[in-house]
């Protein structure tokens, strides 16, 4: 912890940005297939809403629990809740937890980049900088992160603008409508993807300790999960626009297909998916670098090793999880079971830690 | 502290050295006059016994049909020079090679063999044959296309009754790249009601797996000329050649979707009279579904408003109430008159493409459902009433038509 020492905290926007960060990772290029897959109607983005209201009160409860120890990391308070030994293990879990979220976007970013930008550079060579540059802003702290935070954030809000309004060129109202034609049913159904969707507000636990006012925490709340929300609504909504939901199924990246088909004649560049792209690419070196951190933290407070350490440690074990999977379906698989381990595990945890906690605050008076 | 500053530097110099010989250059870059930039692509059916069957691959199975396929690549390097006095020398900006075989990737492997190989795609239009579309089905054809990833999702689609390939061979105006000019054409829409909306290959993925009928522009080359000239139909369930619109039937059918951006409609007010020039400024259609005791009938009510802009009339004043009164009248008959003629010429194709499926799904899902299995059959059977309704709001410039 000796680079944390230094007294810096983070603003409400850097942990909003933080926040908003750590949740839309890889996830959104290709969410409009996932729950067109599981849906098979138009009216998926009905259950976006609906699991983004559930992940609002998850993380409401996130802020109480975290407000109950104002100083410490979930790694430190877990200990103290659920005693010294189940609390160490349940850490390590989550270490694990972060590494493999973390391999996963190395890997999706990968993916892309190898497909649609850099054909034939080398794995090694994308993935070096990659961590190189992520294990050197991690050193910093999670107030560096913050930061960082701060400036890619907003850019990547501003590019996934872009790219909805050019997704209006294609946009067919027909492909959308009528609302709610099956019923409910199909809806109801979707939740079981759109759940697993939310990956990474998890983050709050751990960045709340870190805030220059920690009161102002269910603000973060509010705006995090409104404008992710906001966004995976409308990549699903302008993706099925484009292609209709038989089509979104079909297209591995559907929100980098709605760039893609599209000629803008009129502006100095006509194709903009490389600098949507790269754009994209520094959203998720975000996301991967706030799991890499947060695993890192969990190694060294558990461990209790110096966080740069720790960050060595760790450095190779994201680099081989990220080349485990074989293909990109198994890649995708690994992305459906973080999410379904954040959504069982985390919003789980934070109701019975916070109950264990006002039950003990009410005992000791 | 000095010692320090000086190591510093050293660190600095080795930095910046190892940053300058990484940032000179993309390590995958490669010379844009050495890089062939294929901008246009036709496919084509080899007729049996034609003359390009010694171009047969060798040890293909003669029952299966062999496609063509004829790349357009534009030469960068004679771009610039092709403005030079000499015109009997100047360089041709572009090149076509042809290629046949069984798939449309086993082309372009075979393309390898004869060229230096093509860096990626930078396709602005696709013209596949009405020949090859009754044996293919659209996504056979398309799904190279649709998968790779070089290939945008960008480029126009074009069908062709004649030649795929012919339309890839001439441009109207001379010096033009054929697959560049033809995309351009396009673009003309806001002037003539002949253009159907055009269909880029992201446009085309959602009829593709919704199994849903669609037209594409049909290129017509004639006299080294290219036209777009009429319509091709892509039949919904098998994504196969449905039949052909002409130029009148793509105007009515572009009434039924109210698609009409521009253009001119020819009327006669009065018998022996000369006809005069409706130019179009807005148009909207609403097709409604009926349902009368279980029997469907669908009611289209088009509205436009435009301007008088034309008309070879002795003095008059265009003005005048009881001849735009008459002149839109007329108009509205002639509008009635293409949109029947087009909805006649579907129930004729069986096919349908004007959106009287999409809504009848919006207004009544649950007849739609019951009738969308042999939808293009049932089409035929179902009444259709057109209205039009015409506002002329403008004469143009001049008031009196010139003597």
């Amino acid at each position: 912890m000796e680079l944390d020492k230094k007294n810096e905290r983070l603003t409400t926007g850097q942990a909003l940005f933080l926040f908003i960060g750590s949740m839309m990772g890889s996830e959104l290029m290709t969410l409009p297939r996932e729950v067109a897959q599981t849906g098979k109607v138009p009216d998926v983005w009905i259950s976006i809403i609906i699991s983004g209201l559930f992940y609002a009160f998850i993380s409401w409860i996130m802020v109480k629990l975290a407000e109950c120890y104002p100083q410490q990391t979930f790694y430190e308070f877990i200990q103290r809740l659920i005693g010294s030994w189940a609390g160490k293990a349940i850490g390590l879990l989550l270490v694990i937890y972060f590494l493999v979220f973390a391999g996963f976007e190395l890997r999706s970013v990968n993916e892309v980049t190898s497909f649609l930008l850099l054909e034939g550079t080398p794995t090694w060579a994308i993935s070096s900088v990659f961590l190189w540059l992520s294990l050197y802003m991690c050193a910093g702290g999670l107030f560096a992160i913050g930061k960082m935070c701060q400036v890619v954030v907003p850019i990547f809000l501003c590019a996934l603008t872009v790219i909805c309004l050019i997704g209006l060129f294609l946009f067919d109202s027909n492909y959308l409508r009528p609302v709610l034609s099956e019923g409910a049913m199909p809806v109801i159904r979707t939740l079981r993807t759109t759940l697993f969707s939310f990956s990474g507000h998890e983050c709050l636990l751990f960045i709340l300790y870190q805030m220059e006012k920690p009161r102002e925490g269910r603000k973060v709340v509010g705006y995090g999960i409104g404008i992710t929300l906001f966004f995976y609504v409308a990549s699903v909504i302008v993706s099925i626009g484009a292609f209709s939901v038989k089509g979104v199924v079909t297209r591995t990246w559907p929100f980098v297909d709605v760039i893609r088909g599209v000629e803008l004649s009129f502006l100095f560049l006509e194709r903009l998916e490389s600098l949507l792209l790269s754009i994209w690419i520094m959203q998720v070196f975000i996301t991967f670098s706030i799991c890499y951190y947060l695993a890192a933290l969990g190694v060294s407070k558990v461990l209790r090793l110096p966080i740069a350490a720790a960050l060595f440690i760790l450095l190779p074990l994201v680099f081989l999880l990220s080349l485990l999977p074989k293909g990109i379906s198994d890649l995708f698989a690994v992305g459906q079971l973080l999410g379904l381990v954040s959504f069982l595990f985390f919003s789980i945890a934070s109701v019975l830690l916070l109950l264990i906690a006002k039950a003990r605050s009410w005992r000791h008076g | 502290m000095d010692d320090g500053g000086k190591r510093k530097g050293w660190v600095c110099l080795f930095v910046i050295a190892g940053m300058a010989g990484l940032l000179t250059g993309c390590w995958s870059g490669a010379a844009i006059e050495d890089r062939n930039l294929d901008i246009g692509v036709a496919f084509d059916l080899v007729e049996p016994g034609g003359d390009e069957v010694k171009q047969k691959p060798i040890g293909s199975t003669p029952e299966k049909p062999i496609i063509q396929r004829t790349v357009q690549f534009a030469l960068p390097q004679s771009g610039g020079s092709s403005g030079g006095s000499e015109s009997s020398g100047a360089p041709k900006t572009y090149f076509n090679l042809e290629q046949t075989g069984e798939s449309i990737l086993e082309i372009i492997r075979e393309v390898n063999l004869r060229a230096n190989s093509s860096a990626g795609f930078h396709l602005k239009s696709i013209i596949i044959s009405s020949k090859l579309l009754e044996k293919f089905p659209m996504h056979d054809l398309l799904d190279f296309l649709l998968a790779d990833n070089d290939v945008r999702l960008s480029p126009q689609v074009f069908i062709s009754t004649g030649k795929a390939a012919d339309a890839l061979r001439t441009t109207t105006v001379p010096d033009q790249i054929p697959a560049i000019s033809l995309r351009d054409i396009l673009k003309n829409r806001n002037k003539t009601a002949r253009l159907v909306k055009p269909m880029t290959l992201a446009k085309i993925i959602g009829p593709l797996r919704n199994e849903s009928s669609f037209v594409l522009p049909n290129v017509l080359t004639a006299n080294k000329q290219v036209k777009i000239a009429g319509a091709g139909i892509i039949k919904g369930g098998s994504q196969t050649y449905g039949g052909y619109l002409t130029e009148k039937e793509v105007e009515g059918l572009q009434w039924l979707r109210g698609e009409v951006k521009g253009g001119i409609v020819k009327c006669k007010p009065s018998p022996g009279n000369q006809p005069i020039q409706y130019e179009v400024l807005s148009a909207n259609s609403k097709i409604k579904a009926m349902l009368r005791k279980g029997k469907l009938s669908f009611r289209v009510s088009i509205t436009t408003s435009g301007r008088l802009s034309e008309s070879y009339r002795s003095v008059q004043d265009k003005g005048n109430p009881g001849l735009v009164h008459e002149i839109e009248k007329e108009t509205a008959k002639e509008i009635q008159a293409l949109a029947q003629g087009t909805v006649d010429r579907m129930h004729h194709l069986h096919v349908e493409v004007a959106g009287f499926g999409n809504a009848l799904r919006l207004q009544n899902t649950k007849k739609w459902r019951e009738v969308k299995p042999q939808w293009d059959e049932e089409f035929g059977n179902i009444p259709i009433r057109i209205e039009a309704k015409v506002r002329l709001v403008d004469q143009g410039a001049s008031t009196m038509s010139a003597e």
